[in-house]
């Protein structure tokens, strides 16, 4: 059940990182190209290179789970894969508990200010949208970090394998 | 109790936590011990503040560009090209060694993507030229670094934000900075190369050279596009990096046909987890560095080299050290997200200039990649060319001296980083 959960997640993850990502790439190099090609039209767009930096940081969160799952986010497992396998698995599933309290509070505080800012009607004046979506990115991505450490309480990821592509 | 706070956090980076955790405890034990009645949204406000930048966008854009060109035509073509144009030469194996490495950062800005990409590639062709195993490993792990100083490079790019200048300034003086180091390696090379007769290929033809250079002509936009953008002051540097990722997706899909939908979605992918990688070490070591602020730490400091009656090269030879040491156990970002806002300030009381600082700071980071007993380049060449990781700690050893040569240069004349940004008026 977990294992099909977590593989429609990661479908979701990955999709939609490749899919925010183009997102940011087209609207910031039409944002450069049409400065260029019809300077008059420069202001009209202005709002492409905020767009841009919101589908960056929704895309960064996003991916956060993933990046953790294939230990990609950098460690100093130096002196830990020296260890037997009984310690390294045991601190894994240490930093499992550590992790996902850290960043299940952060992803607590993200979901109240995404709740506050919505709240207040602040907005991004360039896009017309509200500053709260910037919070929400962050609350979702911070929410699938902290599943991704809460699993590896369970089932540890092995330190001493380098990081693949997966 | 901070002591504890700080016992804590060495612990927990020793035992193997991630480094947004060491990063990200310490500022939460702070803030629930010292100012308990700061709202606690602060944090999240700080951590997604910091990634929220417009500068910080150049950082996704050029790991991207570098990842199509890395997996694509791009890099191996203008490696070809250095290795059939001065191969030939006393010391040509090594010198195209330091010079792809050079190319390679020069379109990558990645140490690692170039020691990977580049250890692969020239450490058969080192070895059969006569060069000794410890000699080509060390160059090999040691020329990458100049990825870091040539333009593109993302630690510039940091340094910029952490310390509000100007990175079309720091690119200008990271070439200089990143072609002075490499002439040094070169020269090394041609030192090693004629005490022992070693590293020359046979030399090419004309016919062979001109197809290389037809082979390599879209590869050599890249370069053109990045540097002559921003130093022409058509692009910023963001901007820069956003075009470069369309020229290499394009030179890739259309140019050499070497790039499918799949292919890309797994680039974009790649791209995405290692901007997070470095993001959210942004994020949370804007966190912390509200916290050295709280607790005026950049004025402690201010104060401590008052005590050394401003004396300037005393200050700047305790920043070598600090880095140093912070390289040899820290990842290179971590090390400046904690200790370019502590001691920036003091550089700029002392009238230390941005971009000579950063120039410091950026050759140490490069220098602490390599070394022991954490740099980072260390386990990416023994992995690419499956070494023990002892037998790479002792190849680099005479590279450090090297490093430290041209260190002590960089810091001790400011004019080597800043007389290329005033050339161009900058």
């Amino acid at each position: 059940m977990t294992t099909s959960i977590l593989r429609v997640l990661r479908v979701f993850e990955r999709t939609s990182v490749v899919a925010l990502f183009g997102i940011m790439l087209v609207l910031f190099v039409a944002n450069v190209a049409v400065r260029f090609v019809a300077p008059g039209l420069a202001s009209s767009i202005a709002w492409a290179e905020e767009a841009a930096r919101l589908a960056m940081i929704w895309g960064i969160f996003l991916i956060a789970g993933i990046t953790l799952e294939r230990g990609r986010h950098i460690a100093m497992s130096t002196l830990l894969v020296t260890c037997s396998a009984r310690v390294r698995f045991g601190v894994r599933r240490l930093v499992g508990v550590v992790g996902a309290a850290f960043f299940g509070y952060f992803c607590y505080l993200a979901t109240r200010m995404t709740v506050f800012v919505f709240g207040t009607g602040q907005i991004i004046p360039s896009l017309n949208l509200s500053s709260a979506y910037l919070y929400m990115g962050a609350a979702i991505g911070l929410g699938l970090l902290t599943t991704r450490y809460f699993l590896e309480i369970f089932e540890p990821r092995d330190p001493s394998i380098l990081p693949g592509d997966g | 109790m901070g002591l504890l706070i700080i016992a804590a956090t060495v612990l927990l980076f020793l035992v193997g936590f991630e480094m947004i955790l060491v990063l990200g405890i310490p500022s939460l034990l702070f803030m629930f011990t010292h100012y308990p009645n700061m709202p606690n949204e602060v944090l999240l406000q700080k951590m997604v503040g910091g990634m929220n930048q417009s500068t910080l966008m150049a950082i996704p854009f050029f790991i991207l560009a570098a990842e199509t060109m890395a997996q694509g035509q791009i890099a191996s073509r203008l490696a070809h090209l250095v290795r059939v144009c001065i191969g030939h030469y006393r010391g040509g194996v090594g010198s195209t060694t330091v010079a792809t490495a050079m190319a390679f950062g020069s379109v990558s800005g990645s140490a690692a993507a170039t020691v990977s990409a580049i250890g692969r590639l020239m450490y058969p062709e080192l070895r059969k030229t006569g060069y000794s195993e410890r000699f080509s490993i060390g160059l090999i792990a040691s020329a990458s670094e100049t990825a870091l100083l040539i333009p593109p490079s993302i630690t510039m790019i940091i340094f910029g934000w952490l310390t509000g200048s100007s990175i079309t300034e720091l690119f200008a003086a990271g070439l200089m900075i990143g072609l002075l180091l490499g002439a040094i390696f070169v020269a090394y090379v041609y030192l090693e190369s004629r005490i022992r007769d070693v590293g020359r290929l046979e030399r090419q033809g004309m016919a062979v050279r001109w197809a290389a250079m037809k082979d390599a002509s879209w590869a050599l936009g890249m370069p053109v596009i990045i540097l002559g953008g921003i130093y022409s002051g058509v692009f910023t540097a963001t901007e820069a990096a956003s075009i470069s990722v369309v020229y290499a997706l394009f030179v890739e899909a259309v140019v050499y046909k070497e790039l499918s939908l799949r292919q890309f979605a797994k680039i974009v992918e790649g791209a995405a987890i290692t901007s997070c990688v470095i993001f959210l070490l942004i994020g949370m070591g804007s966190i912390l560095s509200f916290f050295l602020t709280l607790f005026q730490i950049p004025n402690h400091i201010i104060d401590l080299v008052n005590q050394l009656d401003g004396n300037l090269l005393i200050f700047l030879l305790l920043v070598n050290a600090a880095f140093i040491l912070g390289g040899m156990f820290l990842d290179p970002s971590s090390a400046m997200l904690i200790l370019v806002p502590t001691l920036f300030p003091a550089a700029t009381a002392l009238g230390v200039d941005p971009v000579h600082f950063g120039m410091i700071v950026t050759l140490n980071i490069a220098m602490a990649m390599i070394t022991p007993p954490f740099g980072l380049d260390l386990f990416v060449a023994s992995s690419a060319l499956n070494k023990p990781i002892a037998v790479v700690i002792r190849s680099v050893l005479p590279f450090i001296v090297v490093n430290l040569m041209v260190l002590v240069m960089v810091t001790a004349f400011p004019g080597i980083s800043t007389f290329f940004p005033r050339l161009l008026g900058l």
